[in-house]
């Protein structure tokens, strides 16, 4: 600044010193610009006012007048020559100085003007520019998440860019330092950090590390830190660097890292063959220990062949086609069955799923198929299929057999019913016509001998027809209807009572017992039941018959109970046995069918039957058919 | 009381001997023709082999009929006496030991003018067929009266 003014005022002094010069330089040449006594001096003042300025110009118009007056001017009152006065030509000149003075001057100031504002365009612009630049870089580093800081290792005070603070979650103007910069980092990472640093600035050696953060609220970051010390005289005196956060990264790269690892551990430790496979070649790209054992070759020789190689002939074609059409991407996924050739030879079943594993930028692309080893699944299969088709036969064997044996059954029941009868009818019947023709000429023995074969052979008719109802109980068709059985009871007891009118038996049957049934069945249930409460209290004094509605674990029964002989229940395993019976003929005479015969009939129903009795103390045969029952209405005695 | 004959169809000796004694047991006049298979009591009915010059009224007054017969059976015989339209209208009934259910509706289906079973007990048998016998041949009033 002071070396500014002083080359001025030195400017100055010269130009306002310029007329010294012109009036030597005048006297010179005097002989020669005679009379012309202004002839340098015109020249000399506009220079000095060019360089100097006006003051200069001033001054050095002011000095050129009195050189002038003093050297070159005659006296006025020496000579009065022919020619402008002197005062006049030295006003003039004044004038003129004066103006050259403050030409130079607006000129001056006008030409300082211009270049001031030059400078502040130039200044203006550039600010512009450092605030984009800035703004830009600003940008740049919330894209990339990179700042910058720096630290001076003398104060360990330092500053940091805007991302920094953004990356530490902290406010823009937070002043960090080194140490609580350190405490920002997972402890795990921390002394990792602390030394890198001190050796920086200790040896001034670069570091470039992968941290975890913990931020100010306490998230976990990931940040690369790069380190870049500044040397100055073998001595490091700060130490500056980039920061970025690059935790979307690093877990991509984590999450990709468990992925592989999953994958691996599935390739490897599957249950199943896996294999990767060229979609173009159908070469093995890699396989599993699995899919080795499976097709029995070591993982070395596979990789050397391709798929259609250890493929069942019959199965290729149709494997390839789909192997094609997942690796153009017609489809998304192929499963089959299909047919391996062991190294062994052997064939060996696999169930096959393959997906396309990715394709290369070049269209070159990789299949994954998964294996499953079903050869033992498919022979048990076709051993099922095999078991199946002849247990069919064999049913249907078996049926055939059963119906053939119903048919003889049938047959005989018929033979029985028609062929069997026909003698004891002659038996009984030439007996008769015996005593009939020849009765007097008989002893009383040879009578009573004639009696006990005819009595032989209605007993044996009587056999044959129990057998018969028992059979047809049995095998006849089943035709349910709503059936009333306490009609059917009222009905029996009314033509039992008729066929031996000498009997006193009080009876009751409570009304409104239904059943679903068939009406034949049930009635010749109902007929053995009441016939046997009949006969089995002939000894009885006062004998009753009562058919009701009980109820017995949560079930209806219908109870015919009677107050007859009864039976011992120890024997009661064999009441519903055929041909068997509790009771001599001589005491109740009887076949032995009738309760079988009822059984039978309960059974093919659905039903239970049985019976609770002691000896002298009458019998209760309880009755069950699975069929609703409306409610029962109240009793009605008749005898 | 007409005096046509009786035609009982009978394999089984023994049932033959003590029907005719229940007949005769009643004093019934009319004879009683005996065959003894189905053919047989076609060949009757329609004079045909052996009954060709059987003599005699042409058609009996009834037929008792056994089921269980050689050769053609009696349901056989009576489907081909209800086919036949000179026999269509000749009283059949159906004298059998069956009790088949079976045996008893498609004696009714192929047209029997009665089913009787024939018991064991022989006073039984002897009251059946006195009054079968007496039914047919007095009670009943027959469509071919008189030819």
């Amino acid at each position: 600044m002071s070396a500014a003014v002083s080359r001025s005022a030195i400017r100055s002094i010269l130009a306002a010193s310029l007329p010294v010069a012109a009036c030597g330089v005048q006297l010179l040449c005097w002989p020669i610009v005679a009379p012309a006594v202004w002839f340098f001096f015109y020249p000399t003042v506009f220079f000095s006012s060019w360089l100097g300025g006006r003051q200069a110009g001033l001054a050095a118009t002011g000095l050129a007048t009195l050189l002038v007056w003093w050297h070159f001017l005659p006296p006025v009152h020496v000579v009065a020559k022919p020619g402008p006065s002197p005062y006049l030509t030295a006003a003039l000149f004044m004038v003129m100085g004066t103006l050259f003075s403050l030409f130079h001057e607006r000129l001056r100031r006008a030409t300082r003007r211009a270049a001031d504002h030059e400078v502040l365009k130039t200044r203006a612009a550039a600010a512009t520019l450092l605030r984009e630049q800035a703004d830009l870089l600003d940008r740049m580093s919330r894209l990339a998440k990179v700042g910058g800081w720096s630290f001076d290792t003398r104060t360990l005070q330092g500053t940091w860019s805007p991302e920094v603070a953004r990356i530490h979650d902290l406010d823009p103007s937070y002043q960090p330092n080194v140490r609580s910069g350190l405490d920002f980092y997972h402890q795990e990472d921390r002394p990792i950090l602390a030394r890198a640093v001190q050796e920086a600035m200790e040896t001034g050696r670069p570091y470039d590390l992968e941290l975890r953060l913990v931020t100010a609220r306490g998230r976990l970051r990931w940040v690369h830190s790069i380190c870049d010390p500044v040397l100055e005289g073998g001595r490091v005196v700060r130490v500056h660097g980039a920061l970025q956060d690059t935790t979307e990264r690093k877990e991509t790269e984590l999450a990709l890292r468990a992925s592989e690892a999953g994958y691996r551990s599935i390739f490897e430790q599957a249950g199943a063959g896996v294999v990767e496979v060229d979609g173009a070649t159908g070469r093995f790209l890699r396989v599993n220990a699995r899919f080795c054992q499976f097709v029995g070759y070591s993982e070395a020789e596979l990789l050397g062949r391709s798929f259609p190689e250890l493929t069942f002939p019959a199965d290729l074609a149709q494997d390839l086609l789909q192997t094609r059409r997942l690796a153009s991407g017609d489809l998304q996924e192929y499963a089959t069955e299909k047919r391996y050739l062991h190294k062994s030879g052997a064939i060996v079943w696999g169930a096959l799923n393959a997906r396309l594993l990715h394709r290369e930028p070049g269209g070159a692309c990789a299949l994954v198929s998964i294996v499953l080893d079903i050869t033992e699944h498919r022979r048990a299969q076709a051993e099922l299929d095999r078991l199946h088709a002849t247990l069919e036969q064999r049913v249907l064997d078996r049926t055939t057999e059963l119906q053939a044996a119903n048919q003889e059954l049938e047959s005989f029941a018929y033979a029985v019913s028609h062929d069997l009868r026909a003698p004891l009818r002659a038996m009984d019947g030439f007996s008769q016509a015996l005593l009939d023709d020849c009765g007097p000429a008989l002893t009383p023995e040879g009578k009573a001998h004639l009696g006990l074969i005819m009595a032989a052979s209605r007993r044996m008719g009587g056999l044959i027809d129990g057998i018969l109802r028992l059979s047809r109980a049995s095998r006849c068709e089943l035709v349910r209807i709503p059936v009333d059985l306490s009609a059917l009871a009222e009905a029996c007891l009314a033509e039992l009572a008729s066929s031996e009118p000498a009997r006193r038996v009080q009876w009751r049957v409570q009304p409104g017992l239904l059943a679903q049934g068939d009406f034949r069945l049930l009635e010749a249930a109902m007929v053995n039941l009441l016939g046997n409460a009949w006969k089995y209290t002939a000894g009885t004094p006062e004998a009753r018959i009562d058919v009701a509605q009980v109820e017995l674990g949560d079930r209806p029964w219908i109870r015919i109970r009677d107050n007859g002989c009864g039976f011992d229940m120890a024997y009661a395993d064999k009441l519903f046995k055929p041909f068997q019976r509790l009771h001599r003929q001589d005491e109740f005479p009887g076949l032995g069918i009738g309760l079988a015969t009822v059984q039978r009939i309960v059974q093919r129903h659905g039903g239970e039957l049985t019976a609770l009795g002691a000896p002298g103390h009458g019998a209760d045969f309880y009755l069950f058919l699975p069929t609703p029952m409306p409610m029962p209405q109240p009793f009605q005695e008749s005898a | 009381m007409n005096a046509l004959p009786i035609l009982m169809v009978e394999d089984n000796h023994e049932d033959e001997l003590l029907t005719l004694r229940s007949l005769h047991k009643v004093n019934l006049a009319n004879a009683v023709d005996v065959v003894r298979d189905g053919q047989q009591a076609l060949d009757y009915l329609f004079r045909e082999g052996e009954f060709a010059s059987r003599p005699g009224s042409d058609l009996p007054a009834f037929v008792l009929l056994d089921l269980g017969l050689p050769r053609l059976s009696g349901l056989d015989v009576l489907a081909r006496i209800r086919a036949d339209p000179r026999t269509t209208a000749l009283p059949v009934v159906i004298f059998t030991s069956s009790s088949e259910e079976e045996d008893r509706l498609a004696s009714a289906l192929r047209g029997a003018n009665s089913f009787v079973r024939k018991p064991i007990d022989f006073a039984a048998f002897a009251e059946k067929v006195a009054r079968l016998g007496i039914y047919w041949l007095a009670v009943n009033e027959p469509p071919l009266a008189g030819r």
